[in-house]
This record gives structure tokens, sequence and C-alpha cells, in this order.
């Protein structure tokens, strides 16, 4: 192999020039690499090549996915000849292989009236890179978005110029990858903080000498790659039959020996690719839905082994969600809580926590069978709208960098949240019941007495986190409290509470419309939490801010009035059939004596204080 | 309320205190012999509770509609600082306190509810302390400039010599309240004994709007987009010399500026350019004064004809120079790198200035340029005579004059003094690998008092405040100023923006947290210390199950 080796090197670096003017090529001939099938291989032997990208050092599969997500809003593609290329495959074609994307429809847009300025099809979802800068209209559209942001630190678009932007964002992201300046994975020398560079400016590192491993392995990858290019005989012998596993493997070994002083520990790599292989968020999802399917199936029949297989699935969900997250503690060195994301699957995590805690006690199956629903929905919502609730793992602003109050602070107002969502999930069987039946119902009063003890945790740690908070901004800040928009939403969500709960000691609602408040309560958590980043982005948390998913959540807000007003007006007005006599409680020695009241006691009244 | 002493009989956990029954008794009686009991029972209910939150829930969220659609500024003006919100916030706080008396006497179970309610008292009470007696402002801060005496707050506050010659201070707030030709914004001159009389004349002509009695500033327009030209015009017969500068420092950036300096008025015949150094009109050149005010580097300027200056120059060094400019010639000053150059002297001038309201691009579009900031305005004597409206820029000392009446005054955001100094001895912003992203931020601080003589260094970073004048006391009780990281140039790393916030409503902020929290786990689950509730029965009920199980 020795005589051969410069002969390899040539080859290599000839591949992957004439592969490269291939993708500076015009439309016909790229069109010949075009219709080249992708190869086949086990590409997760490039997952745990290092790169350095937004701040952070992560392994290939990381980017990967993050960077087709990015372009195409999702982390596998399905191509237009019906072949699925998933993000690792992508990354490699573009880079080992020098293939050609532009033509292909993998740039993600999806606002009608940029497509209709760029003529582009408005029933795709995706469009080329190609088509989209050769619309008539595009460089006009990009002179006037330069004019409207340049040298401009906030710049406030229209809609049209903040989605016209996000794809001018995409198509520069998709530039830089097709023209490798991306690929920073020559580590610094020395120092673990510094910048990486892309193997064209390795020299500045580096001497001949030390890059010539790296330098060779990078070579026998390209070539392992495209082994097409060359006779079978040929390449075999050049290569001494180097698989492409091999090559990549060998790649990865000589990238951490090249400076292994500023990579980070093995370990970290292997869980961040674990991470980034299992999607444990989407187990925990399936285990949710079984968990409410076990525990709704045996409500008659085998109540017992029902209950104890549904804590079981709920605990396995919990579980997933607990070493995902973990995972994440491990990969950033911070709590999982900086982003909607990572709060949407805290909270579901809290959600099952509190419902399988409860259920221990009472063993009443409402809480689980409540939660296990409403934390896969949660899931759901996480897991499918990574372009909304942005899923990457990356440093975090400043004013974030104090683990303690970050930790403490986020993580009680967000478990929070999930005391509110389980009183929230257990109103709809009140109302719901309500619907079905008509006229004034007296439904199960324990339910009433679980959806309290579900709101006190809720008000308790709510204030709590509210007050950690203040201390937090006063120390961070210089301020204890002033109004922001985050701070006065969850004090509204913690007032909002309080009325409900006040309001059954007054006597203005009894336990139907104490289920009410609990399902219309939740709007103000939804407002504070979504809200406020999504829908206001105004104020001082704006780390948080993002855009998209008003309709869904308007949608959903709308559908939870609906319902409560078609449940209210059940039982007041379409009152059906008579109402049904008051359902099994709890015998407190005295019978309610008015409809109102289904909790045990009267609720009327402010009971002894 | 007979049926609360119902649900009270009805618990089974603890035999009822004798005195409990007759507590009806007890309240009607009180309400009978005792207007402040009546008081307390109207105010203590949970009802009128009821409102006030209604009423803060809905207020707040308006708020926060507010700050998304205009800024902080205003939200916090209409709603959150404005006078009846704080009226709002003490009937809460009297509320509370008026329900805690009706539990009179207070067993056992009502700790929880007491020590809650006494919690959000405290806590309010400090908030209000921390507004009243509280500063809060800012401090811009460049290494290497000299130490800062005063913050500056959001508010605007407008400041007038008054006829007596003292200094008068009134509010200001026109940037968050701006006035309209509909309804402009008074202040009135009068600087005497405030009479009752006075004060309803005042109060009378600006709620129906007649023209004022005495004599007032009127404003009605105000503006963060103006453009200030300055400009000098020949005024043949006024015997009042004038010169045109441009200043030009290429290590600035390339930063030019405009200075036209004439002999009258005295306040336009000297330049101090940012506390640096100081150029001035003279009569007579003297080569023995090298310095300015303060000791700063002094240019002196006279002008001898049209197109023609004497000049002495000195430096912080000593070095010195003199000689005459021709206009059109430049002057190396030896101050850093800049340059004079004369644009035009004259003999007999006028200082002129034009401020123009600059026609923004409609909002939205993305372009916001920001101007100077100013309001339009004119003087009212009161007796028919006013002076024409014209612009005045905030951060100046302006003059209006009618009828041989002159009126000084100046408007900004309010400067407060501080009882030392604070300089910028460095600022720190370290990246994040590999990126231009800032990992954080450190301000690192030099805090001198003029009395003591101390000198205290400390550091402002992100989540960590420099604290000045240190003491475990002061910490503990807030009579003291932090200083938090609050902005940042990126094109300027010597400039550090730091919040000051000084708040003796501190520790009562903090007691009452604590006291609140711990009120509410009580209320909540520390059962001999709370009233019994109906959910309670779902633990009886388990209750019995273990026990019938075991």
């Amino acid at each position: 192999m020795k005589p051969s080796l410069v002969t390899l090197l040539l080859l290599a670096t000839a591949t992957f020039l004439t592969a490269g003017a291939a993708a500076a090529d015009t439309a016909e001939n790229s069109a010949a690499s075009e219709t080249r099938a992708l190869p086949a291989y086990d590409y997760s032997a490039l997952e745990g090549i290092i790169i350095q990208e937004g701040g952070r050092k992560k392994p290939l599969i990381t980017f990967a996915k993050e960077i087709l997500l990015s372009i195409s809003g999702r982390t596998r593609l399905q191509l237009d000849d019906g072949t699925r290329v998933d993000a690792l495959g992508f990354v490699a074609s573009v880079w080992l292989g020098g293939r050609e994307w532009a033509h292909r429809p993998i740039v993600s847009l999806d606002h009608a009236g940029v497509k209709e300025a760029l003529e582009l099809d408005r029933d795709a979802r995706r469009h080329a890179y190609h088509d989209i800068v050769t619309a008539p209209r595009f460089a006009e559209l990009l002179q006037e978005l330069n004019e409207r942001t340049e040298g401009i630190e906030d710049p406030q678009l229209s809609e049209f110029y903040d989605k016209f932007n996000e794809l001018v964002r995409r198509l520069q992201l998709f530039r830089a990858l097709e023209r490798g300046v991306i690929f920073t994975v020559v580590p610094h020398p020395r120092d673990a903080r510094e910048s990486w560079v892309t193997f064209s400016e390795a020299e500045r590192f580096y001497s001949e000498e030390e890059l010539r491993p790296f330098i060779e392995a990078r070579g026998a990858l390209i070539l392992a790659y495209n082994p097409d290019i060359l006779p079978p005989e040929m390449y075999r012998e050049i290569s001494g039959g180097l698989t492409f596993e091999t090559a990549a493997a060998n790649f990865v070994q000589a990238q951490r020996a090249l400076s292994p002083g500023v990579m980070p520990p093995e370990s970290r790599i292997s869980v961040e690719i674990l991470y980034e292989r299992t999607s444990p968020f989407r187990l925990a999802l399936i285990l949710s839905l079984l968990s409410c399917l076990a525990m709704a199936l045996t409500w008659h029949a085998a109540r017992k082994p029902g209950a104890v297989l549904s804590w079981g699935l709920a605990f396995g969900a919990a579980l997933l969600l607990a070493l995902g997250m973990a995972a994440r503690v491990y990969i950033s060195g911070r709590a999982p809580v900086t982003n909607m994301y990572e709060t949407i699957i805290w909270v579901a995590f809290g959600l099952l926590v509190f419902a399988m805690i409860f259920e221990f006690r009472y063993r009443c199956r409402y809480y689980l069978v409540s939660a296990t629903p409403f934390a896969a929905l949660l899931l759901l919502v996480a897991e499918s709208a990574p372009v909304m609730f942005d899923p990457h793992i990356s440093p975090l602003t400043p004013v974030l960098r104090d683990n303690f109050w970050l930790t403490t602070h986020v993580l009680t107002v967000t478990i929070s949240y999930a005391a509110f969502a389980l009183a929230f999930a257990l109103g709809h069987f009140i109302l719901g019941n309500q619907i079905i039946k008509g006229g004034k119902v007296a439904a199960n009063r324990e339910l009433y007495a679980y959806i309290y003890r579900a709101l006190q945790v809720g008000v308790f740690l709510l204030a709590t986190g509210v007050i950690l908070g203040a201390v937090w901004a006063n120390y961070s800040w210089g301020r204890f409290w002033d109004w922001d928009p985050k701070e006065t939403w969850s004090l509204i969500a913690l007032l909002g509470y309080l009325f409900v709960l006040h309001g059954r000691l007054v006597g203005w609602w009894g336990g139907f419309g104490f289920a009410v408040g609990a399902v219309l309560g939740f709007k103000g958590i939804l407002m504070c939490w979504y809200g406020v980043n999504y829908i206001l982005g105004a104020g001082l948390h704006s780390y948080g801010f993002g855009s998209g998913g008003t309709e869904w959540v308007i949608g959903f807000v709308v559908f939870e009035i609906l319902f409560v007003g078609t449940a209210v007006l059940r039982r007041y007005y379409w009152t059906g059939a008579s109402g049904t006599p008051p359902g099994p409680g709890i015998d407190t020695g005295k019978k309610p004596s008015d409809e109102k009241d289904q909790i045990p006691g009267k609720l009327g009244q402010p009971a002894g204080v | 309320m007979s049926q609360a002493i119902a649900t009270e009989k009805r618990s089974t956990e603890a035999p009822q205190p004798p005195e409990s029954t007759p507590r009806e008794a007890v309240r009607a009686d009180r309400r009978r012999r005792s207007a402040m009991w009546r008081f307390i029972y109207l105010f203590g209910s949970l009802k009128m509770a009821m409102w006030l939150f209604i009423v803060i829930i809905i207020a707040s969220a308006a708020g926060t509609l507010y700050e998304s659609r205009f800024d902080a500024q205003i939200a916090r003006y209409y709603v959150y600082q404005a006078p009846w919100f704080t009226v709002w916030l003490v009937l809460l706080c009297i509320t509370l306190a008026c329900a805690t008396f009706t539990r009179l006497p207070w067993k056992k179970r009502h700790t929880g509810f007491v020590i809650t309610h006494l919690g959000i008292i405290i806590l309010l009470m400090g908030g209000m302390i921390g507004r009243h007696f509280g500063i809060e402002g800012s401090i811009t801060l460049r290494v290497g400039e000299p130490a800062q005496r005063h913050m500056v707050t959001q508010q605007m506050a407008l400041n007038f010599w008054g006829s007596d010659g003292d200094l008068y201070l009134v509010d200001f707030p026109v940037n968050v309240n701006p006035p309209s030709e509909h309804r402009p914004r008074r202040v009135s001159l009068s600087t005497g004994q405030a009479s009752l009389a006075g004060a309803f004349q005042r109060a009378y002509t600006n709620v129906f709007r007649q023209p004022p009695r005495e004599p007032t500033l009127m404003f009605d327009r105000f503006s963060d987009r103006l453009r200030e030209d300055i400009s000098l015009v020949p005024n043949p017969g006024s015997a009042n010399p004038g010169v045109h500068l441009k200043l030009n420092s290429a290590m600035m950036g390339g930063q030019e500026m405009e200075i036209v300096l004439v002999e009258r008025p005295a306040n336009r015949s000297f330049e101090n350019l940012e506390g640096l150094a100081q150029i001035s009109l003279v009569d007579e050149i003297r080569q023995s004064e090298t310095t300015g005010q303060g000791g700063m580097p002094l240019l002196q300027l006279r002008p001898l004809e049209a197109g023609r200056v004497a000049f002495a120059v000195s430096n912080s060094q000593g070095a010195t120079n003199h000689g005459i400019l021709e206009r059109g010639e430049t002057l190396d000053t030896g101050w850093a790198d800049w340059t004079v150059t004369l644009e035009q002297a004259l003999p007999e001038a006028e200082y002129h200035r034009e401020i123009t309201e600059v026609n923004g691009t409609p909002a939205g579009a993305g372009v916001t340029e920001r101007g100077l900031t100013g309001v339009r305005g004119w003087l009212d004597l009161g007796d028919g005579r006013r002076s024409e409206p014209e612009w005045f820029i905030a951060g100046e000392t302006e003059s209006v004059s009618v009828g041989g009446e002159v009126v000084r005054f100046g408007f900004g955001n309010r400067r407060v003094p501080l009882p030392f100094t604070v300089a910028l001895e460095a600022f720190d912003v370290p990246r994040d690998p590999g990126t231009e992203n800032p990992a954080a931020f450190v301000s690192t601080l030099i805090f001198h008092n003029p009395e003591t003589e101390e000198r205290v260094r400390d550091t402002a970073g992100m989540n960590q405040p420099a604290m000045y004048p240190l003491g475990v006391h002061r910490l503990f009780t807030g009579f003291t100023y932090k200083f938090s990281q609050a902005h940042w140039e990126p094109d300027d790393l010597n400039l550090s923006v730091v919040q000051v916030l000084y708040d003796p409503g501190w520790s009562l902020k903090w007691i009452g947290s604590l006291i609140l929290l711990s009120g509410i786990f009580i209320i909540f689950y520390v059962r001999p210390y709370r009233s019994r509730r109906p959910e309670d029965a779902i633990d009886d009920a388990l209750k019995n199950r273990h026990r019938k199980s075991s």
C-alpha cells in the first residue's frame, strides 16, 4: 500500500475536485449527478466525527440532523423519486460525494405570499435552491430586504419580509454547506475555547507533517465513499480493500489524535450519539398512550392489574423522559429548561410524575387516565414542530448562565404548569360528563377534591417559582419586580387560580364552576408559557422567543372555550332529560342540600376560616 | 354565616373549641358597637378582595398588551406605576389586613391564613417603600473616562431658573405622555409660596383649557426625530464676532463635529468637548492662559476680520502653539489627532440654530432613525403676550423670551447624584468558542467615596452585581447601591452601561416572600395549623380504608 499512498491522495483530491466542479456546473451536467442514487452505506460510522458549530463541539450526527432540519424542516428527506435519505446520508453526499442538491426540492418554504412572489409551486412545501434564486423577483426582493435590515440591530419586519428573511437564511446555510465552509472539523491545536477551521485552512494550525495522517484519512474516506470512480481492481489495490465504515472509523481516530486536548470527552460524545439515535421522547410518547389505554380499557374489568400495568407504563415513560433530559444535561452542562422545547418535555415529565404520585396515594384511576394522553399530546407537539420548538442544544445567552438560579426558578415555575395541566385534564372529566348527561349533574364528588389537590401543588409551586424569579431578577437585572410581561402573566395566572379557589369560598360557584375554573385557568398558564414568548414577543425573557403555531394554540383555546361553553349550556339551558341523581360520594354525614355543591361539605361558605 | 359554623361542627379532626360557637354573635356584637369593626368587616370580606383581584388581573393583562404594542415605559406610566394602580394595591393591603382581623381572636387553625396574608402585606409594603424611597437608574461608563457622580433615571424632568434666581425642578414625562395641540403640557413658572387659590386657578385653566393667567411654559409636541443645524449668519451692526469650526478625528472613526461660537450670548462663546478640552472665543488672546475650566486643554480664538482668526492652543502635555488661521485652513490641535478647520469667521454675526423634525419612514418598514429628542413649546406670560412656538432640545440649556422676559430652562432624563463616584476600569466580553456570541459581560468598577477617601474595586457580571457601600447590614437591609450589567455596544468594547438600584424596601420584600410561601404551605399541607376543608374527606376516606384493611 505504501507506494500507492501518493496516488491515493491525488485520486481522492481529484475526485473531490471533479465532484465539486460538477456541483458548480450547469443544470444539464448536474442532472447526471442527480440521477446517481446515493450509496447505501452504514452512515452511523460517521456520526462520531466531531464538528465545531454554533458555539459547541458536537458529533456529526447532531450537526447533520440540525442542518437538514434548518434547511428542510425535517431530519429525514423523502425525495421526489420516493427514496428516503437520512440526515447523515445527506451530509455525506455533499461533503464526501460532492453531490448536487441545488435542483432538488429540499429548501422548506411554506409561506403562500413568498411563494407567490417567487412564482413557485403553491402546493409544494419544499423547493429547489436553484428555482428560488433564479426566480424573476428574487434579486429585487433580496435588495428590498437588505434595505430593511442593513445596519439595524433589531429590525421590525412585516410578516412577508420576516418569512423571506428566514428563507434567505436557509439558502445561505445551503450555500455554506455546498461550498464546504461550514465543515469546521480541523481542531485548534491547543486552546479548547478557540475556533476550529475547515480543511482548506488547516495549515494555519499544523505543519504538513502533523496534518498528514488526518489528510490521508480524509482522502481514504472520500475514496471509500466513491469507489465506483475507479475500476474495482484498481480501487482494491489502492485502498487496500478499505470499507467505508472502516475509513470512517479511521477518520474519527485521526481527528482525535490530531489535537486530543481540545476534544470533548468521548463519553459525552457517545451519550450524545445515543441520544440522537434513540429519540427517547418519542418512545415515551408511545408508552404514555399505552398507559392511558391500559387504564381506560380496564375501567370496568380487571381493574387492579390494569392499574398496575398503566402505572408501570407511565413510570417507563417518565423514566425515558428523565433519561433523555439527563442526557441533554450531560451534553450541555446545564438544566434542560432553557427553551420552549425543553420546557414542554419537562412539563410532560412533571405531569406524569404528579399523576403517578397522586395515583399511588388515592388509587382513583382518574389521575393517570387524564394525565397520560395530555403528556402524549405535549410530547407530540414538541416532537412534531421542530421549526417552532427548536430541539437543538445550543449555548446559553449570558444572562442565563447562572445555573443555581436558572435551575431553581425555571424548574419550579414550569413544574407548576404540570400540576395545573393535571387539574386541567381532570376538569375535562367533569365537563365531559356534564355535556353527555345534561341538566344539573352531580358528578363524582371525589373528582373535585382530586382537582383541588392538583391545584394546591400548582399554586404553591407557581408562587415559589415566581418569587425565586424575582430573587434572580434582583440579582441579575438589579430589580425585584418590574412588570415584565413574563412576570406579569405569571402573576395573572397565579391570581386567576387564587380567584378560582377563593370564589368557591365566597359562594360564587360550587364544584362545577370550580371545574370550569380549573380548565379556563390554564389559559393563563398558556399565555404565560407560550403567549408571552410567541405572541407578545416583548420583555426581558426574550431568550425563549419564537414564532409560529399561533393558529394552533388559538384553535386549542377556542376549542376549550367552546367545550366549557357547551358544558355550561348543557347544565343550565339545554338540560335535555332531567338530571341524574347525585353519584356516589364520600359520606360526610350530611347529604348535599344544594345542587350547586358536589364537593363534600358546604363549599358555598368559607369552611371554618 | 351560620353555615360556616355548621362546617366547623362537622369537622371530626379536633374537638371544637367552645368559643367558636358564638363567633357569629361576637361578630354581630362588634359591628353593632364599633364603626371600626364595621369597616373591618366590610373591607375584610372576601367579596371585596375578589373585585380587587378582577381589576388587578384585567389591568395587568392590558398592561402587557400595551407593552407589546408600544413599550414598557408607556405600560408603566398608564398602568403599573399609575396612581390608581398604587391606590388599588393599597386597597388590597387594607383588605388583606382587615381579613386577618375578622378572624380575631386567632386560633391555631388560623396560623396559615394569618401568616399568608401578613406575608403579602409585608411584600407589598416593601414594594411601595422601594418605589417611593428607592432609586433606579443607569450609568453609561467608558474605560479611561473620569468617574461619574450621577446616574440617569428613566423619568424626564424639567428645571428652570425662577424669577428669584433659584433653580426649580418639575416632573416632565413628555416621553410617556406626549403633549398635543389639543392638550399642551403646562409648566407654571410661579415661584412664590404655593397658594391654594393659585393651585385652584391653575387646575381650572388646565382642565378647561383656558389660557394661563401666570407665566407658563407651554409644550404641544414631543419628538425623538429632530435634527439640529447650526450656522453662523452675518448680522451687520451687531458688533458680535463669531466663528464656525469643523472638528475632525480619524481615530474616533472619522467623527466630525460642527461648532459655532459667538461672543454673545455668553453661553455660546465656549464649547466643552465632552469634558476633555475647551474651545473659547476671547476678546484678547492670553498666552499665559493654557488651561480652561477644570484644567482642560484650551484653544483660544479671536476673530480678526472676515475669514481670519488669531489662535493659541495648548495640550495636556503643556505644549503650546499660536498664530493666525485663515478660512479653510486646518489646525492640528495636539489633542489626540483632533484637527480644527476654520469654516468661517465674521466680526458681526449671529448664532443661528434650526431644528427640524425629520419625517421618518413609516413605522414597520424596518428603518428607525433616531434623532435628537425635544419638545416644541412657547412662553406664555399670562397677560396675552406669548412667544412664537419653537423646538427645544433635551439635555441643553435653552432660553425663551418674550416682551423682555427671559426664561432659562433645561429638560431631559432626571439625573440623580450618587454619594460616591464610579469609574469603569475594564470591560470584558469573553466569547463562546468559535463564535462571536458573548459568553459573559464583566465590568470592573472602581468606587470612590470622596469623604472617606475609600476606594473599592468590584466587578459587575451578568448574574453578580457589584455593591457599594459594602457591609453585611447593608446587604440585608438594602441600604446600598447595586450595579448590574445592563447594556453593551458590540462596536465599542470600552463602553458599558450599568443599571443602578437603591432599594430600601429590599429586606421587606424578602421577608414578606418567605412568610408568604410558608403561609401557603401551611394553608395547604400542615393540618393542625389550617382550617379543615371539604377536600379533606378524600384523605379521611383513605385513612378509614387503611384502618379497615389493617
